[in-house]
């Protein structure tokens, strides 16, 4: 296999040829790695790298390549359901988003200051689970509009209302939502 | 705080080791081990005919979505307006100077709701206040009427492209040569996934909409907007509240985004209204800029609902 090759043309060559998937993974796995370990922390992501790639080798007759040349908005649509799947086989908690697939115990490692990981939380928390999953593939994996749209499985102009909502309701949220209800006439 | 911002510190991790990716490419080789034996199972039932047909079939399909569009040169009319709109913000005064806040008041219409009123003072060395409508548009039960703090102690930070931010002092310190201001911008945004002129240009529109840039940064702002592509003259625009203007937009329907129309006032060097529409030209949003000016005082914030400094201390 040769590194001309674009991702499309590997997973093309690739349902004839399964080692073809060797490549993909050494182009992505540490985007795919990074991605996990965002939403579920390290340890889980280097359990669960190889199950998202042997997923992929699985389905990538049904792949379908994205105009950015890139598999990996698709690696991230197998990535997010592995990583819900292994959430929801953990013990229930308020910590632990199974909709989206992110537990924030993970997150908050990472974040220093608390009155910051409270606000990301709840700013997070006041959107609907479909607006965070799109806004979260856009801000911590960077994808495009179209990209997160593939990822998802879903029109472009469905992520894109979804983004925008999410944005102006978190904003909007950390504007007003965590302060407290003294009325401003009461206020010194 | 910006809800980018904080997003982008949450998502920084490490690079994964040598070790950490070992375990999973050992679990890929042996799944393409047995995928390769049902593959060379199935070429023997299959005509090689299938063979080539399903590889030429996927290749087709690849060469065909790598095809993207070209760029289109600037429009000169656009490109004219957006200079002589320079020109005048270079010319008015600078009432920013010194001021301890930056006051903004805006209208908000999203399409399903009524047009509400937001309010910011932003502050130089002290936290921004906010007094923002909206939440009762999203169902939220807080009462408009509050103001609250926006930054959670800290000045006001404005966002610099590609999820940095720059304080009030870093406006006063940016470069007022379009080019080199260009340059400056250009490096936050490199390699932004939306497209790097897409997100210079929203970068470079979000100041001229709500910061306090000095006349000569704002006229260094319009021009380095005069140099992004693919922007478009509409023509003569009143906007919401009935001031006339001349409109431009840029359409980045195609990157996923909003076609997105700006009505300026060429005399005053000012951005009056933005409308972002989607495919059908119908409105998601808009924001009409009534008043910006400095402020001495800005309202009282509330301490926040919970963590530290709430009153009564508890978390959330």
């Amino acid at each position: 296999m040769t590194n001309e090759s674009t991702d499309g043309e590997l997973l093309a060559r690739s349902l004839l040829r399964p080692e073809a998937l060797g490549e993909l993974y050494e182009r992505h796995a540490a985007a795919v790695f990074r991605f996990i370990a965002r939403r579920a922390g390290p340890v889980a992501a280097e359990d669960l790298l190889g199950d998202v790639f042997v997923a992929a080798l699985e389905a990538r007759e049904r792949y379908r390549p994205h105009k950015s040349g890139s598999a990996l908005p698709w690696l991230y649509g197998i990535s997010g359901n592995i990583v819900r799947a292994h959430l929801r086989k953990q013990r229930p908690s308020a910590v632990i988003d199974t909709d989206v697939g992110v537990d924030w115990h993970a997150v908050d490692e990472r974040v220093d200051a608390r009155a910051q990981r409270d606000q990301l939380r709840q700013a997070l928390a006041s959107l609907s689970p479909a607006e965070r999953e799109a806004f979260l593939l856009v801000a911590w994996e960077r994808l495009s509009v179209t990209e997160a749209a593939q990822a998802l499985g879903v029109a472009s102009t469905v992520v894109r209302t979804r983004l925008f909502r999410a944005r102006q309701r978190a904003q909007t949220f950390l504007a007003t939502a965590a302060r407290s209800l003294v009325p401003l006439e009461d206020s010194p | 705080m910006n809800i980018d911002i904080l997003a982008k510190q949450a998502g920084s991790v490490s690079e994964p080791t040598h070790d950490q990716l070992h375990t999973g490419h050992r679990q890929l080789q042996d799944a393409m081990g047995q995928a390769d034996t049902g593959v060379v199972a199935l070429r023997r039932r299959r005509s090689r005919r299938w063979a080539i047909t399903a590889l030429a079939g996927a290749a087709a399909v690849a060469a065909t979505v790598l095809v993207l569009p070209l760029a289109t040169a600037p429009s000169a009319s656009a490109e004219q307006v957006l200079l002589v709109t320079a020109k005048a913000a270079g010319q008015q005064p600078d009432p920013a100077t010194g001021a301890p806040y930056w006051y903004v008041r805006s209208e908000v219409d999203y399409p399903a709701t009524k047009p509400y009123q937001r309010e910011i003072w932003l502050g130089r060395t002290q936290e921004s206040v906010m007094r923002d409508e909206g939440s009762g548009v999203t169902g939220d039960v807080v009462d408009p009427t509050k103001v609250r703090t926006d930054s959670d102690g800290v000045p006001a930070r404005f966002p610099a492209g590609g999820g940095a931010a720059f304080s009030w002092q870093d406006l006063e310190a940016l470069p007022t040569d379009p080019d080199a201001l260009g340059a400056l911008l250009r490096e936050n945004v490199a390699g932004h996934p939306s497209g790097e002129d897409n997100e210079l240009w929203e970068t470079v529109t979000g100041m001229l909409r709500e910061s306090p840039a000095s006349p000569a940064l704002r006229q260094a702002l319009w021009e380095v907007a005069a140099q992004i592509p693919d922007v478009e003259l509409v023509g003569p625009m009143t906007d919401a509240i009935g001031r006339h203007g001349t409109a431009i937009e840029r359409d980045e329907l195609d990157q996923g985004w909003f076609r997105i129309v700006y009505i300026l006032d060429p005399e005053t060097g000012t951005l009056l209204e933005s409308h972002y529409l989607d495919e059908h030209g119908d409105v998601e949003w808009r924001m009409t800029q009534l008043v910006q000016e400095p402020s001495d005082t800005a309202p009282q914030a509330q301490p926040p609902l919970c963590g530290p400094g709430s009153v009564p201390e508890h978390s959330c």
